[in-house]
C-alpha cells in the first residue's frame, strides 16, 4: 500500500495526461466581467434583495419545517372585516436610504405613445452615451419616483432585457404598472410621477422623463396591515393570497416538499427591501382565504445595511410566492417573487433596543485551543436560539489589518447552552492569533452581505 | 506578475491560467470564469491595500481556489446531487474515466487533489491555500488519492481494507 504523498505516483501521472480546458484568452469582456462582478458587490443588496432574501429564507423555512408540524395555524386566525382599520401615514414616510434625483438621460420609451396604460408592455431603450452603462443585462432598471428631497423605486417590479444591438443600445421590457408600492402603500402613478431609472458605471443614476401613464383602479392589494404596536407585533391580514400553480404541480407530484410555497419576511423598506437576518415570520397561509396574522418583530432588524430601528424608518412585511418550479427526481429549480409589500412603521413609544453582545472569558493568558466561554446577550426574545444558532456562527478574527485573505475563521459550535434570559452560552476554542496581535470574536448571521451582530471585547492568543 | 502596475496587467497575465486552475476544481469553464472575475473584482475593491503586497497575483490565486472550492460545493447543495462535471462528456478528453473519478471527490478533496498533483503546491501550501491545517490537508490528498485509486482500479495504490 502506498502512503506517503506523491506528486509523481499513478494518479498524478494520469492527472497531467489531462488536457487542459479550453480557455479563451484574455478576452476585454472578461475584464467586463470584472467590472459586473464589482458591480453586483455594490448594488447586491438594493438590487437584488429579493434574491438574498429567499436564499436566507429557504434556510430558515428549512429550519422552521423541522420543529413545525401540521400548516402553521398556530400562528393564524380567522378576522372579521370589521377588524381592518388601516392605519394613517404622514406624506412620504421616512424610509432607510433615499436614492438622488435622476439625470433624465439615456433612457427612453420606445413603442408606446403617451398616455401607456397600466398593463402594457412597453419597451425601453438605453444609449450609452454619457454615462456608460457595462452590464446592461443584469440591469438596474427600475420604476422610479420623487420620494421626500430624492427619488425611490418599487422594489417589487421587475425590468427585464430584452436585447442589444451592434450599436451600444440595449432594450428592455417591463409591463407598466399604474400603482407602485411605496412606504405609504399604494400610489398611483398618475398622481407621483413615475419613470424608468437605472444607475450607470460612475455612480449617476440616468432616467426616462417623467411617464404620461393611466393607471387605472388601484389593483387589489392581498394583504394590508391592521395594526403596528410598540410591543413590536405587527397584525397582517391576507386575503386572495395562492400559492403559484408551479408550485401546486410540483407539490401534488413530490411525497415530501423541499420547497416552500412562499415566504414571510420582515424588512427595511426603500428602493429594494434589506431583511432580517434573526427573526422569522411564520410561512404565510397560502390557501387563497382569508387570515389575519401576527407577525412578532423587533424594533431593531439586522440587515445587510446594518441595524435599521422601524421606529426612525419604513418597516415591511413582505410576502414572496415560490414561481416558476421545474423539478425532477433529483432536485427542483425555481425562483421568488414578491407578492406583496405591507408597509409599517413602530409607534414611538416602543421600548428601546439594544443590539446582542457577546463577551469572552478569560480574556487573558490564552494559548492554542485553549477553550473560553462565550456568552451571548440581548438576542431579541422573539429569536428562538436553537433555530438561530443553525443560522448564525461564532468566527475568530484579526482585529488589526494583517494583510490576510480572511480575517476570520469559523469553527462549528455543538455545545451551544440555553441561558434563562434567552442569551447563549458556548465554549469556543480559540485559535493562535497570528503573529500574537490581537484577535476577536464575531458573531455572525444573515451570510454574506450582512454585518456581523456583535464582536467581543480583544484578546491575544499564543501558540 | 508579481508586481503589477495596475490591476489590470495582472489580470491579463493570470487570467487564462486562473481559469485553468479553477475549472479544475470546479469542473465548469463558465463557473470558473465566473469565479475569476469575482477575485478580481474583490481584488479591485482593495487594490489599494494589495498592490502593496510582495505578491498580489498569490492573493488573488487563493480567492479563486477558495471561492472555486466553495461554489462546486454550493451547487452540489443547491442540485442536491453531484454536479455535472462538464469535462465528462467531451469526447476530446483523453480520460474520462480520470474526470469522472474526480467528479466524484468532495469540493475541498479535489481541489487538493488540483494544487497538489497540477499545480505543483506542498502539502503546506494545499493546507494555506485551503485555509485548512497541514494535517487535514494531508488527510484530504491520503484520502481523495485513495478514493481516485478505488474508482478508477488502481489496485496497488488502494489502501488495506478498502
Amino acid at each position: 500500500m502506498a502512503t506517503d504523498l506523491d506528486p509523481n505516483d499513478p494518479i498524478g501521472e494520469r492527472l497531467r495526461s489531462l488536457s487542459e480546458p479550453a480557455v479563451a484568452p484574455s478576452p476585454d469582456n472578461a475584464w467586463d466581467g470584472v467590472q459586473r462582478h464589482r458591480r453586483t458587490r455594490q448594488t447586491r443588496n438594493r438590487v437584488t434583495a429579493l434574491g438574498a432574501v429567499a436564499v436566507v429564507l429557504v434556510v430558515a423555512v428549512a429550519a422552521f419545517a423541522v420543529t413545525q408540524s401540521g400548516d402553521g395555524s398556530d400562528h393564524v386566525q380567522v378576522v372579521t372585516p370589521s377588524t381592518i382599520a388601516p392605519t394613517a401615514e404622514p406624506v412620504d414616510p421616512p424610509i432607510y436610504d433615499v436614492l438622488p434625483v435622476a439625470k433624465t438621460a439615456q433612457l427612453a420609451i420606445k413603442n408606446s405613445a403617451a398616455p401607456i396604460k397600466a398593463g402594457t408592455e412597453v419597451h425601453i431603450e438605453l444609449t450609452q452615451s454619457p454615462h456608460k452603462v457595462g452590464d446592461t443585462i443584469n440591469t438596474n432598471a427600475r420604476v422610479c419616483f420623487p420620494w421626500a428631497d430624492g427619488e425611490t423605486c418599487d422594489p417589487s417590479v421587475e425590468v427585464s432585457w430584452v436585447e442589444g444591438d451592434s450599436n451600444g443600445t440595449t432594450t428592455y421590457r417591463l409591463t407598466m404598472p399604474g400603482w407602485v408600492r411605496t412606504a405609504a402603500g399604494l400610489r398611483s402613478c398618475e398622481e407621483i410621477g413615475c419613470r424608468i431609472a437605472m444607475q450607470a458605471d460612475d455612480g449617476t443614476r440616468i432616467a426616462t422623463p417623467v411617464l404620461d401613464i393611466e393607471s387605472g383602479p388601484a389593483p387589489a392589494e392581498p394583504a394590508s396591515l391592521v395594526s403596528a404596536g410598540a410591543d413590536g407585533v405587527v397584525r397582517v391580514v391576507m386575503d386572495g393570497l395562492d400559492a403559484d400553480e408551479s408550485w401546486k404541480r410540483y407539490a401534488a407530484a413530490v411525497d415530501k416538499e423541499s420547497l416552500s410555497a412562499g415566504w414571510t419576511g420582515i424588512c427595511a423598506l426603500g428602493d429594494s427591501i434589506e431583511c432580517d437576518s434573526i427573526v422569522r415570520a411564520p410561512e404565510p397561509v397560502l390557501d387563497g382565504q382569508r387570515h389575519a396574522v401576527d407577525i412578532q418583530t423587533n424594533r431593531l432588524l439586522h440587515t445587510p445595511e446594518g441595524w435599521i430601528d422601524c421606529v426612525e424608518v419604513t418597516c415591511a412585511i413582505v410576502i414572496s410566492l415560490t414561481v416558476g418550479v421545474t423539478w425532477n427526481s433529483q432536485s427542483s429549480g425555481s425562483y421568488a417573487e414578491i407578492a406583496t409589500i405591507v408597509p409599517y412603521r413602530l409607534p414611538a413609544d416602543t421600548p428601546p433596543m439594544t443590539p446582542p453582545t457577546m463577551t469572552v472569558t478569560p480574556t487573558e493568558n490564552l494559548h492554542d485551543k485553549d477553550v473560553v466561554t462565550v456568552t451571548i446577550r440581548d438576542l431579541p426574545g422573539n429569536v428562538d436560539p436553537i433555530k438561530w444558532r443553525e443560522l448564525g456562527g461564532i468566527g475568530q478574527c484579526a482585529a488589526e489589518d494583517l494583510r490576510m485573505i480572511r480575517d476570520c475563521t469559523f469553527a462549528t459550535q455543538k455545545t451551544f447552552t440555553e441561558l434563562p434570559d434567552n442569551g447563549l452560552r458556548v465554549e469556543y476554542p480559540v485559535r493562535a492569533c497570528y503573529n500574537a496581535r490581537p484577535c476577536y470574536l464575531s458573531l455572525q448571521a444573515g451570510g454574506n452581505g450582512y454585518p456581523e451582530l456583535a464582536r467581543s471585547e480583544t484578546f491575544t492568543v499564543l501558540p | 506578475v508579481d508586481n503589477p502596475d495596475t490591476l489590470r496587467e495582472l489580470f491579463d497575465g493570470e487570467y487564462v491560467p486562473l481559469v485553468r486552475l479553477a475549472t479544475l476544481i470546479t469542473g465548469d469553464v463558465a463557473v470558473a470564469e465566473d469565479v475569476v472575475q469575482e477575485a478580481f473584482a474583490r481584488a479591485l475593491a482593495r487594490w489599494k491595500r494589495i498592490e502593496h503586497y510582495d505578491k498580489p497575483g498569490a492573493w488573488v490565486r487563493r480567492v479563486v481556489i477558495r471561492l472555486a472550492v466553495r461554489t462546486r460545493g454550493k451547487r452540489a447543495r443547491e442540485m442536491h446531487a453531484p454536479v455535472p462535471d462538464t469535462g465528462v462528456a467531451d469526447p476530446a478528453q483523453p480520460d474520462p474515466d480520470l474526470l469522472t473519478a474526480l467528479d466524484g471527490l468532495p469540493p475541498n478533496k479535489r481541489a487538493a487533489v488540483v494544487l497538489f498533483y497540477l499545480e505543483g503546491f506542498s502539502t503546506e501550501e494545499v493546507a494555506e491555500a485551503l485555509d485548512v491545517p497541514a494535517s487535514t490537508a494531508r488527510s484530504h490528498l491520503h484520502r481523495a488519492r485513495a478514493e481516485l485509486a478505488r474508482r478508477l482500479s488502481l489496485a496497488e495504490m488502494v489502501p488495506d481494507g478498502n
